[in-house]
């Protein structure tokens, strides 16, 4: 019992100390921590009032007037100082004195029979939200439109004459970091921002010999020749195009229940080329949506609205052709709202948005333009349809040999390819209530969203290419921003905006609002040119810092919102893939053509086919066991495994950004993906008789010379494993003679395998698959 | 409290804190850290604890989808005057406007037709089951039998997806998905969802992997395949040739390199990254003993029939899916193809019933002798019901059935839901429900509400709006409740 | 027959007549007010004819004695009985009562008159007047049934023991605080009579709306104005008073329920509010709260009472192997699970003490818990729920456990325990699960437990055991690649046969090590178990891999929907699935025949050829009508060295991947080119369904997947 008593005492002691440390802690941070929690010295509607709202208020007091209660509304400047319905004498807010503005008195409450939201909400406001409002009454309660919708300014760039700096970006970034007291990080060593660079740019690591010509060039503009050579890369377009066919939910299959077999990959090679010809972003944006409708428009710009035909499409016997025909359409509409706007446009389809400006009529008026195409819900079954359901253009050999030069077409056979065109009759459309295909309301005009941009019809035609027009005109305030940020996003790993679907009122708001209107702006003043933009960033000395992380650092911005440091993030699916391929030797470089179906543990698709369309996984054979991962065959239903374990899109729906985790499966898939132990075996032996075998892998691999402690237990490593192979040439045996790849007549078997077990342990590094 | 769930790479404000983990001390320090963190609602916190939100009755679900909607009809929900009105056209005022599959919307008539299987009554509820079931008869006692489920979707694709995930359209979590976001694994060396496919000798439908998505949830939530042959997680087994001591032995040097970059990078993702590796080993060595069937007794095989011993036949999936249960996988989804019967019922659903229904039966009966029938909530069910008249020719031999979303029988057993009873009633036609409907979001409701999860609670923020499972709808079941 | 006698026979003769009459024209009668309120008491009085009549039962049982007692007894009860059911009549005109029950009720009253008056007539013989009365008394409960129905609702008698799941709710915080708290207090003391069945007053507590509707006197409820409620008013009069709610004799509501009616109302009788925007200090929440603690079933599962553990303890407990996490969010009460065997260690159980107040469930199921254990687990003075499946404890230790003073359920399932005796000590104890051990009870001997046994095999029941397989599913096989045959069910003996014949079992060879082919073999397997039918017999159908052609070539052109990968895919080692034809493995031939060239080097030694294909006769896929095999130096000079005609199936057979193995004779074996010819069949067989009229093309399929060239 006394001993009891002692270890009672021990981990009491314990805890009273941990509780104490924490104290100090959150103490000394709070001297020193980002403006993020000290009360802001003013309080500004659009970045600490409106969230607030928007996130627990707006649900009912918002745009959606069939759910608004009390007739109140807070989403308008109106709205805000309204007096109230049922006490005429009371309002909402009134400017300077939070004790006689009802809304305060309400979410101040501790009465839970008046307090704001009400419990039964399951929201409600922190302390610290409560007393913003307080000093954003006190301050006179100022009302501004949503950051998102104001057209972005040109912003003047600040000016700190610190030599970190190297373009305008590191400016702003450098003002933040000093509003928030943090430091940036000097320039990463140059073999990581080599391979950090090649992996941003074209995906790939860089080979020996262009580690060593980079570290022997000392000219000063080493880095930017390696930056204008990677963006002359053919594979750029790979890289650029990965991210896009996740907005287009680009996939290989119809996505309905027998999921049989389409041929969109013509338009897949497509953007590869787009990006690779670096088509500026409006003639990128114009053509997808609306090729066909511009003057006699080629075939290249037909197969480029290919875009709007890659949604599932249904080939379930027995369906309502209207009611998938109306699913379509929807998920164009969504689509084109999350892809060009950032816009949760799915929100309004069923009533009013919650939270942003778009009306359910608004939805709809939206929804028209893409409500024309001449097609049906339902092309057939899975017997009766096609790889390409009209409308659709036939890919013929002159064309390859001419305008679609880039569709990597190998056999003579017939080629197909879904495109958008509109039918001849006009199609009115109907607001759906409740959004049901079977309950259309009255006829709306083509339109969209008026309090984001109006539709002028006397500027923009009533059909698509009017609707890309209005997309792309420069006082849209989206478009430019929105894809400012996605690029931002896709460098950094964070968007200025976090939420880059998303810059309703319920959207993150941007870490730095200047700079991602001065991109905006120069973006668009520079002919929406993609690889300047992209240049533009690499080149900054914020992209280039190391991503070293302090204690500091790591405490007082783990998210490393305000670019304190490079970000270290782990490479997407595909990457991972690519990664391993090219530095085995084994990765083949051809660009385009149909996808492929490389290694994939067996029955997956056995034993969840119906019995019809692709029952079975046929699994291809030399150079295509070794494309790129975003050549790898996509059957929606049951998608490759190997990808979706490492958050790859199921390309169900559009999807703008994808989640990064980190779980046990994708420790499984490194060790034991017969795809990643090949790589390991083909490398073993083209390496296996040189002298600096294991230093060689190890640059392969992680791009950089291995330290001297990491080759001893390497080296080690693999004396011993050799040791072991040799006792037991048996298990030496089985590890050499995996994967198809040519298998070289190396004799020292035991050797051999034990490389290869080294090669597998670097593949595994963490530092393999992270970019850092 | 369950690594599945703690150790995501995407490090977002919680995960630090969950770093610093002291619950408590936390909060405050959040707070001050980083203002917005807690402000969003209270359902963060439960994700943070990966807790129920009250005293659970139920702990793991088992739940047996019959995929392709098996016949009501011939089943659970005995309606004799079919069999009298057989050849009759189904009269106009009891259809009432029910839209039809483009299958039958063209056929001329809609002539009733009976069960062809013989019904009797078991058990204290006097539930009346057809003599294709007659071990799950058995054990009706243990069954709450709900004859009013009832759906919007008339097409197996929106019908399975919105039994699994809510809604019909749109890539949503499934709830499988959910219970791991709102509860994760009690076992820490398994996932907390594992989903088993089987197919049987009738039509089937197919299943998608969007059935076990995790949406926009962490992938950490993803249903898991397993599966009861040689591999039975994907990528389990180590390449032939490395030897357990091999890969042990690879880990440490893994590690050893990775603490190295840690010392250089300070990204606490890497040791997050060592957990994983070491988490994926633990799988490795305890998923194969789990996994195992050599070691169950002859009786027990008996018990689920002698299927059990081929590997991907639903008795061994459901055997498995036991053992996982048994292990604490919190949600094991079993997907059994083949029940579409739009003509040849006669032929097919005996097939169907003979390779389902002694191990569903034994699944209940092997959960009750082990003490575990009262914190595992079995259910059984297919995506919607069957029509009352007949699809195609009809014949005295043989009929079909087309979909029918109006009503269908779903049955679940033990995890606090009331045992021997039968719930709703449908109309003597079999075609609309006169008492106690339950809408699939009412059903989501009781089952989240076993699971200790209030639906209303269990929300996650995405693309600006909370999402739920139960959507905007869920009404508890009181009447169904233990 | 005494003067007596007599005198009762007529008024009882008077009584019945009227009775009769009453009942004939009840529905054109008006009667004056007194008669109402002879009416009302037609309640009073029914309980003497039922406690006379009961007598009178009682008295039969004696044999041939107090016949005069009964006689008189009889008469006055028979006499009291036609008065209540006129009474009866009476009363019913007041109305507010639910019809079908009414009529049933004044039926069987009526009727019971008359019998007893019947009975009263024939009372001298025992004989008759056992039967009559017999008959009275059954009909005295059913009119009692009716009765007690019409004034206390549906199931007064049995509603107890019928569940009462109707009044318990579930609650959420959405729900309002009148479903959660008001409405069950009108379920369980008001609707019995204000229901839509039977509304007293017109008054109908079941339904928002009856509620909102008020009574005859409406508007039942005056928001924020407790006292100016009808509802209120009616509660608070004395119990005495005649308008006094619910009347005297019925459940009254408690002093709390009043408080909650009060207060509710005070706080404006809102229906839809959510309980939970109430405020906290409000005392009609506090009020409701009670309620919903007692009725609802869920939200509010067990509340513990004892300290939680610190966050920190928990975290410590926990390893990949061990789970303790608190019961729900807020719990102080803890739950503990062991996973993986070889991981158990009695120290971490040990550990656990740290816990022994919160821990109330405990799973070491599977685990080597010994009885020494048990002393550590019997320290949890809180543990409700134990499970020690398949542990090392026997008797002993479940001795130690037995003063564990809170435990519920304790599951020993698989364990070695054999008596019982040690339950008898538990104190509350109920839920026992002993299945798969040895353990014998007698019924009684645990009163207060519930014992699981489980599933008992049937010992005449046998069945048929699967067949064994092979662990790999290739077809087509390496060189000596060696078979391996497996059976999930340990003990089962395989037997197996290489020269397609079925293995029987008990002569056919069996299986003890892999074993290897050589070229084309239908291996047939059996596996056979004491207990057991042995198992159906299992075909694979197996290959060997040959030499591969240096080249390989058509002559003719494969039907177009069923290329393959060209020629390749006669030579390229792939098998396809006999289900699949799509599958590039096949290459497909209706039109032509198969005219198939094969380069080898010189000197290649070909001892056969091997010819795989499809065959499906419900696909029409039949084996070559005709064969041809020739051979030469190089396609231009070719000679005929063999020609065949396999045989043909006489009938539909399964579907299967077969070959035709064609030995070469010495003088063939030489040859660097060889060329293969095969013609499909011309026409289906006569016997083939699709061969009627109805078909116009009758040719068909010949499906390849491989030809093998053994040396």
């Amino acid at each position: 019992m006394a001993a009891q008593g002692k270890v009672n005492w021990l981990t009491l002691s314990v805890i009273f100390a941990s509780v104490g440390t924490v104290a100090l802690i959150a103490f000394l941070l709070t001297q020193k921590s980002p403006a993020a929690a000290s009360m802001p010295k003013t309080v500004d509607y659009n970045f600490h009032i409106r969230p607030i709202l928007s996130d627990r208020c707006f649900k009912c007091h918002g745009p959606d007037a069939r759910q608004r209660k009390a007739n109140l509304r807070l989403d308008t400047e109106e709205g805000l100082y309204a007096a109230l319905k049922d006490n005429p004498s009371e309002h909402v807010f009134v400017a300077g004195d939070p004790g006689k503005s009802e809304a305060f008195r309400r979410i101040a409450s501790q009465d839970t029979s008046v307090l704001m939201p009400p419990p039964s909400s399951n929201l409600k406001l922190s302390q610290h939200e409560i007393d913003l409002i307080e000093k954003w009454i006190a301050q006179g309660a100022v009302y501004k439109k949503h950051w998102a919708f104001v057209p972005p300014q040109e912003t003047t760039v600040p000016k700190s004459g610190s030599d970190w700096v190297v373009n305008e970006i590191d400016e702003f970034v450098l003002a933040q970091l000093d509003n928030v007291d943090l430091e940036p990080n000097e320039e990463a060593d140059r073999e990581r921002l080599l391979k950090r660079v090649y992996l941003d740019l074209i995906g790939l690591p860089p080979t020996l010999e262009q580690q060593d010509a980079f570290l022997a060039d000392q000219s000063d503009n080493a880095y930017e020749k390696v930056v204008d050579a990677l963006l002359a890369n053919k594979h750029y377009g790979e890289k650029m195009a990965i991210q896009w066919l996740d907005v287009a939910r680009y996939a290989d299959t119809h996505g309905y229940q027998d999921d049989g077999l389409r041929t969109m990959w013509p338009w897949r090679d497509w953007v590869i080329h787009a990006f690779n010809e670096n088509y500026p972003y409006d003639k990128f944006v114009r053509w997808q949506l609306a090729g066909d409708l511009m003057p006699d428009p080629n075939k290249e710009m037909l197969l480029a609205t290919g875009f709007n035909r890659n949604h599932k499409i249904t080939q379930e016997g027995g369906v309502i052709d209207e009611e998938y025909r109306i699913e379509y359409v929807t998920d164009r509409t969504n689509t084109f709202g999350k892809a060009f706007l950032a816009l949760t446009f799915e929100c309004a389809k069923c009533h009013d948005h919650k939270y942003d400006p778009i009306s359910q009529k608004e939805y709809f008026s939206t929804f028209a333009f893409f409500n024309q195409v001449a097609e049906k819900g339902y092309q057939g079954d899975i017997y009766s349809g096609t790889a390409a359901d009209v409308p659709r253009i036939s890919i013929k050999k002159e064309d390859i040999e001419g305008i679609l030069d880039f569709v990597n077409k190998k056999d003579s056979g017939l080629l197909n390819v879904m495109i958008m065109r509109d039918s001849n009759v006009f199609r009115p459309t109907h607001l759906l209530s409740r959004g049901a295909y079977d309950a259309p309301a009255e006829v709306v005009p083509m339109g969209t969203p008026d309090r984001i941009l109006g539709f002028d019809t006397t500027q923009f035609s009533k059909n698509r290419l009017g609707l890309a027009n209005w997309v792309l005109d420069e006082t849209n305030p989206l478009t430019s921003r929105v894809f400012v940020n996605r690029t931002w996003e896709q460098l950094f790993g964070r968007g200025i905006v976090k939420t880059s679907g998303d810059f309703g009122m319920q959207g993150e708001l941007p870490s730095h609002p200047e700079l991602l209107d001065w991109l905006a702006v120069d973006f668009v003043k520079n002919g929406w040119d993609i690889k300047r933009l992209i240049k533009q960033i690499v080149m900054s000395g914020t992209y280039r810092q190391s991503s070293v992380v302090s204690k500091e650092k790591l405490a007082r911005d783990p998210e490393n919102i305000y670019l304190s440091h490079a970000p270290r993030i782990r490479l997407t699916a595909e990457l991972s893939r690519d990664l391993v391929l090219a530095s085995s030797g084994e990765l083949t470089e051809e660009i385009g053509g149909p996808s492929v179906k490389p290694y994939q543990p067996k029955g997956i698709w056995e034993v969840a086919t119906s019995g019809r369309g692709l029952t079975r996984y046929n699994q291809d054979h030399d150079d295509k066991l070794y494309r790129r991962g975003l050549y790898t065959f996509i059957k929606r239903t049951v998608p490759p495994p190997s990808l979706l374990v490492f958050d790859a899109s199921n390309r169900d729906q559009c999807e703008v950004r994808r989640l990064r985790t980190n779980t046990p499966l994708q420790a499984l898939v490194m060790m034991n993906d017969p795809q990643v132990n090949e790589a390991a075996r083909v490398l073993a032996e083209s390496l296996i008789n040189d002298e600096d075998k294991i230093e060689k892998a190890f640059r392969l691999i992680i791009c950089r010379k291995a330290s001297n402690k990491e080759i001893d237990i390497l080296s080690k490593y693999f004396e011993e494993e050799k040791k072991t192979f040799t006792s037991n040439v048996a298990d030496a045996d089985k590890l050499i003679s995996i994967g198809e790849f040519k298998h070289q007549k190396i004799e020292d078997k035991a050797g051999l395998a034990a490389m290869i077990e080294v090669i597998m342990t670097i593949y595994n590094m963490e530092e393999a698959i992270v970019k850092s | 409290m369950n690594p599945f769930l703690e150790n995501k790479l995407n490090v977002n404000r919680r995960h630090f804190l969950g770093k610093l983990s002291l619950g408590i001390g936390s909060a405050a320090l959040g707070s001050l850290l980083i203002p917005d963190l807690f402000s969003s609602s209270g359902d963060d916190q439960a994700l943070a604890a990966g807790l129920p939100h009250f005293a659970p009755k139920a702990k793991r679900i088992i739940y047996l989808h019959q995929n392709g909607a098996p016949s009501q009809l011939e089943s659970f929900d005995y309606k004799p005057l079919l069999n009298k009105m057989a050849g009759q056209e189904l009269p106009e005022s009891i259809r009432n406007g029910q839209r039809l599959t483009g299958m039958t919307s063209d056929q001329k008539k809609f002539p009733l037709v009976g069960s062809y299987f013989k019904f009797a009554q078991y058990g204290k509820s006097g539930a009346w089951i057809s003599e294709l079931f007659p071990h799950l008869a058995s054990v009706v006692d243990d069954l709450c039998i709900i004859k009013t489920l009832h759906t919007e979707a008339i097409n197996h694709d929106p019908a399975l997806t919105f039994m699994q995930t809510g809604a019909q359209q749109g890539n949503r979590p499934s709830m499988g998905a959910w219970l791991s976001y709102g509860l994760g694994s009690d076992n820490k060396n398994l996932p907390a969802f594992c989903v088993l496919l089987s197919r049987g000798k009738g039509n089937g439908q197919g299943v998608y992997s969007k059935l076990w998505t995790n949406g926009f949830l962490d992938s950490i939530h993803q249903g898991v395949q397993f599966s009861s042959s040689e591999e039975p997680v994907l990528y389990l087994n180590d390449p032939s040739g490395i030897t357990k001591e091999g890969r042990r032995k690879m880990l440490d040097k893994l590690s050893e390199l990775n603490s190295m970059g840690y010392e250089e990078f300070g990204d606490p993702e890497i040791q997050t990254k060592v957990q994983q590796y070491e988490m994926a080993y633990r799988m490795q060595t305890s998923v194969p003993e789990i996994t195992d069937l050599s070691k169950e007794p002859d009786h027990i095989i008996k018990m689920y029939g002698p299927d059990c011993l081929m590997p991907g036949t639903y008795a061994a999936n459901v055997l498995l899916a036991r053992k996982l249960s048994e292990s604490g996988v919190r949600f094991v989804q079993i997907y059994h193809q083949g029940w579409d019967q739009h003509g040849n019922l006669v032929g097919e659903m005996p097939m169907q019933a003979r390779d389902t229904d002694r191990a569903s039966a034994a699944l209940i009966t092997d959960l009750k002798q082990r003490g575990l029938l009262d914190e595992t909530l079995v259910v059984w069910g297919g995506e919607f019901g069957r029509t009352n008249y007949c699809q195609g020719d009809l014949s005295k031999e043989n009929y079909g059935r087309d979909h029918h979303p109006r009503c269908y029988t779903v049955l679940m057993a033990g995890g606090g839901i009331k045992p021997g009873i039968v719930y709703g009633e449908t109309d003597d036609f079999g075609y609309n429900i006169v008492k106690d409907p339950v809408h699939i979001n009412d059903f989501h409701a009781t089952i989240l509400n076993r699971m200790g999860l209030d639906h209303e609670k269990l929300t996650f923020k995405h693309l600006g709006r909370r999402y739920r499972l139960t959507d905007v709808g869920g009404k508890i079941v009181p009447a169904i409740l233990a | 027959m005494s003067k007596f006698q007599k005198v009762v026979g007529n008024i009882l003769f008077g009584l019945n007549a009227l009775l009769l009459f009453f009942l004939l024209f009840d529905s054109r009668m008006e009667y004056p007010a007194w008669v109402q309120s002879v009416g009302r008491m037609h309640p009073l009085l029914l309980h003497l004819p039922i406690g006379g009549v009961l007598f009178v039962f009682v008295l039969l049982f004696f044999k041939n004695k107090f016949q005069d007692i009964i006689n008189g007894v009889l008469g006055l009860s028979a006499v009291l009985a036609a008065v209540t059911a006129i009474m009866g009549i009476v009363l019913s005109k007041e109305g507010g009562y639910n019809e079908d029950t009414l009529n049933a009720h004044r039926l069987s009253g009526a009727i019971l008159s008359f019998v007893l008056a019947a009975t009263y007539f024939v009372s001298t013989n025992r004989k008759v007047l056992n039967i009559t009365t017999g008959v009275s008394f059954v009909l005295l409960l059913v009119a009692g049934h009716y009765g007690s129905v019409l004034t206390h609702g549906d199931d007064f008698v049995f509603g107890p023991l019928i569940s009462s799941e109707e009044h318990k709710i579930v609650v959420t915080d959405s729900t309002s605080l009148f479903a959660a708290a008001i409405k069950p207090v009108f379920d369980t003391k008001c609707t019995s009579c204000h229901n839509d069945k039977k509304s007293k007053g017109g008054l109908v507590l079941s339904t928002r709306e009856g509620i909102a509707k008020g009574g005859e006197h409406k508007p039942l409820l005056t928001p924020s104005s407790p006292h100016g409620s009808l509802l209120m008013k009616r509660i608070l009069l004395p119990e005495e008073h005649e308008d006094h709610m619910p009347p005297k004799g019925k459940a009254q509501l408690s002093a709390s329920e009043v408080q909650l009616l009060f207060q509710w109302i005070l706080s404006g009788a809102d229906t839809a509010k959510a309980w939970t925007r109430y405020s906290p200090s409000d005392s009609v929440r506090k009020l409701a709260e009670q309620v919903i603690r007692t009725n609802s079933k869920t939200s509010m599962g067990p509340h513990y009472t004892f300290e939680a553990a610190s966050e920190e303890t928990i975290e410590r407990l926990n390893d990949p192997y061990l789970t303790v996490r608190p019961v729900a969010l807020g719990e102080p009460a803890l739950a503990a699970t062991f996973f993986i065997k070889n991981e158990y260690k009695p120290s971490k159980l040990q550990a656990l003490s740290a816990i022994n107040q919160q821990l109330v469930e405990l799973n070491l199921s599977k685990m080597p818990v010994t009885d020494e254990d048990c002393e550590v687990i019997r320290k949890f003075d809180n543990l409700e729920k134990l499970n020690l499946n398949f542990s090392s404890i026997t008797e002993k230790g479940l001795q130690t456990l037995s003063s564990l003073p809170e435990l519920r359920s304790l599951s020993i399932a698989g364990t070695s325990i054999k008596d019982l005796n040690a339950l008898k000590d538990f104190k509350k104890l109920k839920e026992v699960f002993i299945w798969n051990t040895p353990a014998i009870f007698v019924d009684g001997d645990f009163p207060q437990l519930v014992f699981n046994t489980g599933f008992i095999p049937d010992e005449k029941e046998k069945l048929r055991l699967t067949p064994p397989i092979p662990s790999s599913d290739k077809t087509l096989l390496d060189k000596d690649e060696p078979i391996v045959l497996t059976h999930k069910l340990p003990g089962t003996v395989i037997r197996y046969t290489t020269d397609g014949s079925d293995p029987d079992s008990t002569s056919a060879k069996v299986y003890d090590a892999p074993f290897t082919i050589d070229g084309y073999t239908i291996v047939k397997t059996r596996a056979c178990k004491d207990g057991w039918f042995c198992s159906p017999v299992g075909t694979f159908i197996l290959y060997t891999k040959g030499v591969h052609p240096l080249e390989t070539k058509l002559f003719t052109q494969p039907n177009k929907d069923y290329k393959g990968e060209g020629p390749a895919t006669l030579s390229n080692d792939k098998k396809g699935f006999t289900d699949d034809h799509r599958d590039i493995a096949w290459i497909g031939f209706r039109e032509n025949p198969m005219s198939a060239g094969f380069k080898f080097e010189k000197g290649a030694d070909i001892k056969n050829i091997t010819l795989s294909f499809d065959h499906n006769t419900y696909g029409w896929l039949f084996p070559p009508a005709k064969v041809e095999i020739w051979g030469g130096t190089d396609e231009a000079h070719l000679s005929l060295i063999k020609q065949l005609k396999p045989e043909q199936p006489k009938g539909l057979q399964a579907t299967r991947n077969e070959a035709l193995v064609i030995p070469l004779e010495k003088e063939a074996r030489g040859f660097e080119t060889y060329k293969i010819v095969a013609w499909p069949l011309p026409e289906l067989p006569k016997w083939h369904p699709s061969n009627n009229p109805k078909t116009k093309d009758k040719r068909a399929w010949l499906f390849v997947d491989e030809i093998i060239f053994s040396q």
